[in-house]
């Protein structure tokens, strides 16, 4: 059945379509509007350079005067972005405001990747790599960027022709 | 139902609708305003939306002042230029429609397998392989719903028969131009053909009911009062409910629910210019009512994780991630190659743009042979051409440019100036969202600014050489 949320999702969704912002993307799952992969590309000249990084949200039926969940799949190294990948994100929380979509969500996670708070960290290792030893943090930040490749088996094939072949 | 973007008129004659269509839009919802009010802060929403963000949060969506309800203030003009801009849309989009952009038109392109199948208004005819329209609620197979029918859904247009899908096809020999235009012509026979047309929409004069019938503009209805439940017994509750000739059963907080949401609903109406009957208000209830968690029965069986993945929210401590990744695997490899696609679309933009305003005189001459007198001089130049929009600079750079049909490469001249401008759009409204457009909005003047001052500079450069 059709409702104000769905609604709205599938204008989230057309938008993102027609108008997307540079390097983010989103769907929701075949079978549910409710339910979104996105992927956000880390931005350049920021140690997340290339990354392709894998989410999932979850909205509900009072979206959008509630936020979504918004998580994570790939592995990270943030300061605000907790083990279990959920983020600490003042608009996903307290100062989530109705006007916001799944496009401006994207965006500004995007944006956070480069730009910590690391007042109130998720990851305090993160966080205190960030403070005093930003080359290592630099370099644990690499390493999450390399696993995003690997974690799509078919991404090495640009083309991404046989990705049915390979089948584990 | 209709669904529309407002990027829908960036593909036509004149993009810059883009902008009036977004205007129109509610900020929460971003339908199109239905019964739009402003607050004090001079902000407009949808009645239904402001109050019900309201009911939770005392501010402002967009700029955060503090808000309350009894400020909301209708905006009758406003609901009929909306109304008035709605009825004229689809018909302004066809007729400014680009003619031969051919590919360059984010149009979806034409199913290229067509299927045939059954659409039903039957739910009971869900099938194991059929998932709902999201939109309408049409039963169909997931592949012909995210190819074909979702498209047609989101437009508010009718999803043309299998059978004039198949006429299209017999005539897809004929050139891409005229086989749109056949399509669109055969949509609409289609449609006459297959329904009776439904009976016509009595004609709203929006002048004569805003200038001439001011006596239909405010309605004599009181607005029902907040309840503060926390006084009231389960028993007046229901009286009151009664006096709504709403339903009384279901569990107190039901009965509570529902009395809010009648109460938003009944609010909401009346600042509509032509508003709903309470009959409709109560089905509209009973509708809210049916997709509300507050009311519905623990649901068994949801498929949206599939068999092994029930049940999960994300935040579950054991929700699986490797098997979400593994079932939507073939979803994450398409959305990693769109995103890919669009930053380095934006990032080769951001390279084409000084580089492509280069003329070749200015290339023949290396910028190292500018003197620093020169430049001076050119600085004269520079004050004289500054009179010439870039817009009309370009125009003598690239005369002949505009013959370049594709829109993505922009590097024609008409096409060059909005390009930008819808470019530097996406970043800055995402972020106006958050609340602090300016200091962005200005950084992208500024920056494109900064884009004219150097196409001036290759401009007299290239002129004192």
């Amino acid at each position: 059945m059709s409702t104000p949320a769905k609604r709205r999702l599938m204008r989230d969704f057309k938008r993102i379509q027609l108008d997307a912002p540079s390097g983010v993307s989103a769907s929701p799952v075949p079978d549910n509007v409710m339910y979104w992969n996105a992927v956000i590309i880390g931005p350049a000249d920021t140690p997340f350079e290339d990354g392709t990084f894998r989410l999932a949200m979850q909205f509900d039926e009072q979206y959008p005067n509630k936020p979504p969940l918004v998580k994570f799949l790939s592995t990270m190294f943030h300061p605000n972005v907790y083990a279990t990948g959920e983020l600490c994100l003042d608009i996903l929380q307290n100062r989530w405001s109705p006007t916001y979509d799944v496009s401006s969500i994207l965006t500004s996670i995007q944006s956070l990747l480069n730009d910590p708070n690391i007042s109130s960290p998720a990851n305090v290792e993160a966080a205190n790599l960030y403070k005093d030893h930003r080359s290592q943090y630099v370099k644990r930040v690499r390493e999450t960027v390399e696993n995003s490749w690997n974690e799509d088996d078919s991404d090495e094939d640009e083309d991404g022709e046989d990705e049915e072949d390979d089948d584990e | 139902m209709a669904s529309s973007d407002p990027s829908e008129w960036l593909q036509t004659r004149l993009p810059k609708l883009s902008q009036l269509d977004s205007l129109q839009r509610c900020l929460i919802c971003k339908d199109f305003l239905k019964a739009p009010v402003i607050t004090s802060c001079n902000h407009t929403f949808c009645s239904l939306c402001i109050r019900q963000h309201l009911q939770s949060v005392s501010n402002c969506p967009l700029c955060k002042a503090e808000q309350f309800e009894s400020n909301l203030k209708r905006v009758i003009i406003l609901e009929e230029l909306v109304s008035c801009f709605r009825e004229l849309r689809p018909q302004l989009l066809s007729l400014l429609a680009l003619q031969d952009s051919g590919e360059a038109v984010m149009e979806p392109p034409p199913p290229k397998d067509i299927e045939v199948v059954e659409i039903s208004d039957d739910d009971t005819s869900k099938g194991p392989d059929l998932v709902q329209c999201p939109v309408c609620s049409k039963s169909m197979s997931a592949k012909h719903l995210q190819q074909s029918h979702l498209d047609y859904c989101l437009r508010g247009e009718v999803e043309p028969p299998a059978a004039s899908a198949l006429l299209k096809l017999t005539r897809s020999a004929k050139s891409s131009a005229e086989r749109k235009r056949g399509g669109i012509s055969l949509f609409f026979l289609a449609q006459k053909r297959a329904r009776p047309s439904p009976p016509p929409k009595e004609e709203i004069n929006h002048e004569a009911f805003y200038f001439n019938e001011v006596h239909k503009h405010h309605h004599e209805v009181k607005r029902l009062p907040k309840i503060d439940f926390s006084s009231l017994s389960t028993v007046k509750v229901k009286e009151k409910l009664l006096n709504l000739k709403l339903l009384t059963q279901g569990t107190r907080p039901q009965l509570e629910l529902r009395y809010n949401q009648f109460y938003l609903l009944y609010n909401s109406n009346i600042d509509l210019s032509r508003p709903a009957s309470e009959l409709e208000l109560r089905q509209k209830l009973n509708q809210w009512e049916k997709s509300h968690q507050g009311f519905s029965a623990p649901k068994a069986g949801s498929t949206i994780y599939g068999d092994e993945l029930k049940y999960k929210a994300l935040t579950d401590k054991d929700f699986p991630i490797r098997g979400w990744l593994k079932k939507y695997r073939e979803e994450f490899t398409t959305l990693t190659q769109t995103a890919r696609a669009t930053h380095a679309k934006k990032k080769a933009s951001a390279i084409d743009v000084p580089s492509g305003t280069t003329t070749p005189e200015s290339t023949t001459q290396s910028p190292g042979m500018t003197t620093s007198t020169q430049l001076q001089s050119s600085t004269v130049a520079v004050n004289e051409v500054i009179e010439l929009s870039s817009h009309e600079l370009e125009k003598q750079f690239f005369p002949d440019s505009k013959q370049d049909a594709n829109v993505a490469a922009a590097s024609s001249a008409d096409e060059k100036p909005h390009f930008a401008a819808t470019e530097s759009l996406s970043p800055a409204r995402s972020l106006a969202y958050l609340g602090n457009a300016a200091p962005d909005s200005a950084l992208q003047r500024e920056g494109s600014q900064k884009i004219a001052e150097e196409e001036l500079y290759d401009f007299s450069n290239s002129m004192l050489a």
